[in-house]
């Protein structure tokens, strides 16, 4: 019988106040939308700027102090937390013979994230370095003739397009992996190989390749790899202070609401308990209502913070944001928690207000 | 009576008013953050990202294809300082000369050939405009000296070599006539861990090559190149000219620095630049849609909450309508009430707002983040706003009903 009671109490309270209830519902919504925004973009956020961070390059590098056979790329490639494998074999030969240059040989995927003027060589055609060309005797469609020592039999390859990278490979000739090894007699042959390992697992998988392959120097290429690190710790960090700040900040204004929530039915908490209502049960009865907009305002919140960090992350990365299921019961925690835990320090009020004080009008 | 109406509601409403004050500051000082936040991630993610070592490389002009093997040719170290002069010099962040030779060392009795490099670890410019640190880790800061700088008569070996000839710290090196204690083991996780490293002016002596280096790393801040930086400057009416030049783009500075050190050719390491420019436009887009977020959030639930503090007072517009007050008279009575609340918790929101963002700049980016002056008035306009916009429907409500209803008690 009691919670017939309660519930026609309730269910009065919510709709014949339906202006104040969605103020307050707006407010612990737009509360839980922010932190599920947060929260989605926070993890999304790393993921995705790891994947940009894949432009500085490969962040750690496999050598020997001898060649590496080229089985080791298609064994290297299946193992988790390596993104990509870039084999590079290095080698001297002898322009026209009478200049010797650095040669390095990588597969032609290998040569896109290069800068190019020009075209990507195929068979017999070279890259040549950008400073080769600067030097200025040499010209894209240009037929050039390599052999392995100056003075013996050359071959000739058409120079397809001219490349940039740094310093001193600048002043080198790039051909397809292939054509290197076969050129230069390492059929099957590597010098390096060049990983990309997620840096969210960096330090675990250089760890295990290097236990497995005791042979291989396995070694952090510390300019990427250091920065990187850095850089999305600190993005991390940003974000979650960043989602702290917002959460006090939300909180501050829904316990506002609450506490105006109570104070404004001071008169009908009055009648109440001059009708021999218990302090407890009023003060349930406020928190059960806190409980209700807290459910449908969580629902509200989660599903515009979905929206919101699905746009952002649209716009800013071009990539959905992945969903988080942890989103799902947390926002619905912390919209509850929100608007129960600034309903309370009001609702405590109850129990002390006298009755006749507050139907004199009084406080 | 005006004035003794706006001191009663601001004495008499003391638990309104504590509600409005405080999601007012609450609210304000989050936009005012966030929007700070906006402004300086532009400039604290590109600092971030410098850790990615030098963007432009600063290298001799090549004259014909023997060139490259020849005579090396060098650029002068009196030209470095002068890069710190250019028309962008406050973008130059880190500058070092780097000179590489071969050199035979005598290790152990065996005779070795290596590849020597000088470098500068921590040299002071006297500039016109006071000094600057540079270095070899303004330029490339994941340098690792597992022991102490070298100095005069002093090395560094690098990792690889060491290992290969069981080098360590406190070993003697000679090359020549000149012998050199190791102070230290340097990892760099490239090809530098190949090398004899040293002081520029004494690799410089030992090579006979006083005042000469090979190539010069330099570390700028610059703006992402966009489809107009991609231009060729050679094809460029004066006025683009003009305005490519004096953006900050790589290709830029780079034009600018190979103008001031002699017989250079000066490029972007553009695996580091585009990379850059890319992940810094992504920051910046995804941080301001951030703000905007929270800023449109955050305005909502503080207007709702004004709302609620205002509904209850439906009453009091009900009985000054009914003893005779205009609707402009009450709506400017209560407004000004409001104004004064919102104006005093909107500068607290401001002042919330310097201490939030310096704590997020000195946690997050070791240094705080610059606090504005354009702050102030956006704290107030925003508080303003969405104060205005929190009352403005009860306000209109209130006005548009009958005394006798209002009074009767029904909403």
């Amino acid at each position: 019988m009691r919670y017939r009671w309660f519930l026609y109490f309730t269910k009065k309270a919510v709709l014949q106040r339906t202006q104040r209830t969605v103020l307050m519902i707006i407010a612990v919504s737009m509360a839980v939308g922010l932190l599920v925004s947060m929260m989605v973009l926070g993890t999304g956020m790393r993921k995705r700027l790891s994947e940009e961070l894949r432009a500085y390059g490969a962040n750690a590098i496999m050598t020997s102090s001898e060649y590496i056979d080229e089985g080791m790329i298609g064994v290297l490639k299946n193992k988790k937390g390596i993104e990509e494998v870039l084999p590079e074999l290095y080698g001297r030969v002898c322009l026209s013979g009478k200049l010797m240059l650095n040669a390095i040989g990588m597969p032609v995927e290998g040569m896109k994230d290069l800068r190019l003027t020009g075209r990507l060589p195929s068979k017999t055609e070279v890259l040549i370095g950008r400073r080769l060309k600067e030097a200025g005797d040499l010209k894209t469609e240009e037929e050039i003739g390599l052999s392995v020592e100056c003075g013996s039999s050359e071959k000739r390859f058409i120079i397809a397009g001219i490349f940039e990278r740094v310093g001193p490979e600048d002043s080198a000739i790039l051909m397809d992996i292939r054509e290197l090894q076969e050129f230069l007699g390492f059929r099957g042959k590597v010098s390096v190989v060049m990983l990309r390992v997620n840096p969210e697992r960096f330090e675990l998988t250089l760890e295990e390749l290097s236990k497995e392959f005791p042979e291989f120097d396995i070694k952090p290429i510390r300019q990427v790899a250091l920065s990187e690190e850095g850089l999305l710790r600190k993005i991390e960090t940003l974000m979650l202070i960043v989602t702290i700040i917002v959460v006090m900040a939300s909180a501050i204004t829904v316990a506002g609401i609450m506490a105006a929530n109570v104070f404004e039915r001071l008169t009908d908490i009055g009648i109440m308990k001059t009708l021999g209502a218990r302090a407890l049960q009023i003060q349930l009865f406020f928190i059960v209502e806190a409980f209700a907009v807290g459910l449908v305002a969580s629902a509200a919140g989660l599903f515009m913070g979905l929206l919101s960090a699905e746009a952002i992350s649209l716009s800013a990365f071009q990539r959905t944001a992945p969903f988080s299921f942890a989103s799902l019961p947390l926002a619905f925690i912390a919209g509850i928690l929100i608007s129960i835990l600034s309903a309370i320090p009001p609702v405590r009020k109850i129990s002390k207000c006298r009755p006749s004080i507050i139907l004199r009008g009084g406080l | 009576m005006f004035f003794r109406v706006i001191k009663n509601f601001l004495s008499n409403e003391k638990k309104a008013i504590s509600t409005i004050a405080g999601s007012t500051i609450a609210g304000t000082a989050l936009i005012a953050t966030m929007l700070s936040l906006s402004f300086e991630i532009e400039g604290k993610v590109q600092r971030e990202l410098r850790a990615f070592g030098a963007n432009i490389i600063v290298e001799p002009q090549v004259a014909g294809i023997m060139s490259l093997a020849g005579q090396p040719r060098y650029l002068n170290e009196s030209d470095i300082p002068k890069i710190k002069t250019i028309f962008w010099r406050h973008n130059i962040v880190g500058v070092a000369p780097f000179l590489e030779a071969p050199i035979e060392i005598n290790l152990k009795g065996k005779k070795v050939k290596v590849n020597g490099l000088g470098t500068w670890f921590e040299k002071r410019l006297s500039l016109p405009e006071g000094s600057f640190t540079a270095g070899v880790f303004t330029v490339a800061p994941w340098w690792y000296i597992d022991g102490r700088i070298p100095g005069r008569k002093e090395c560094l070996v690098g990792a690889t070599l060491a290992r290969r000839y069981g080098i360590s710290t406190g070993d003697t090196l000679s090359s020549g006539k000149e012998v050199f204690t190791v102070t230290g083991i340097l990892t760099t996780g490239s090809r530098e861990e190949e090398l004899i490293v040293m002081e520029l002016g004494e690799f410089q002596r030992i090579k006979g090559i006083p005042g000469k280096v090979s190539s010069i790393w330099v570390s700028a801040l610059t703006t992402p190149m966009d489809e107009f930086a991609y231009k060729d400057p050679a094809t460029m009416t004066p006025a683009e000219y003009e305005k490519w030049y004096c953006t900050g783009y790589v290709t830029s500075i780079a034009k600018q620095i190979e103008e001031v050190v002699r017989d250079s050719s000066a490029r972007p390491v553009w695996r580091i630049a585009e990379a850059e420019g890319k992940i810094l436009n992504r920051m910046k887009l995804a941080i301001y849609l951030l703000s905007s977020v929270t800023l449109i959030a955050s305005g909502m639930g503080v207007s709702s909450t004004l709302m609620t503090a205002f509904l209850k007072r439906s009453r009091e517009i009900g009985l000054m309508k009914a003893i005779g007050g205009g609707s402009l008279k009450i709506s400017l009575l209560f407004l000004s009430g409001m104004g004064v609340v919102t104006l005093v918790s909107s500068i607290g929101g401001f002042i919330l707002s310097i201490f939030l963002s310096d704590f997020i700049g000195t946690k997050v980016f070791g240094s705080g983040l610059e606090s504005r002056a354009l702050l102030l008035p956006l704290s107030l306009f925003s508080g303003f706003l969405m104060n205005l916009a929190g009352v403005f429907i009860p306000l209109r409500k209130a006005l548009s009903v009958k005394p006798a209803i209002v009074l009767k008690g029904a909403e």
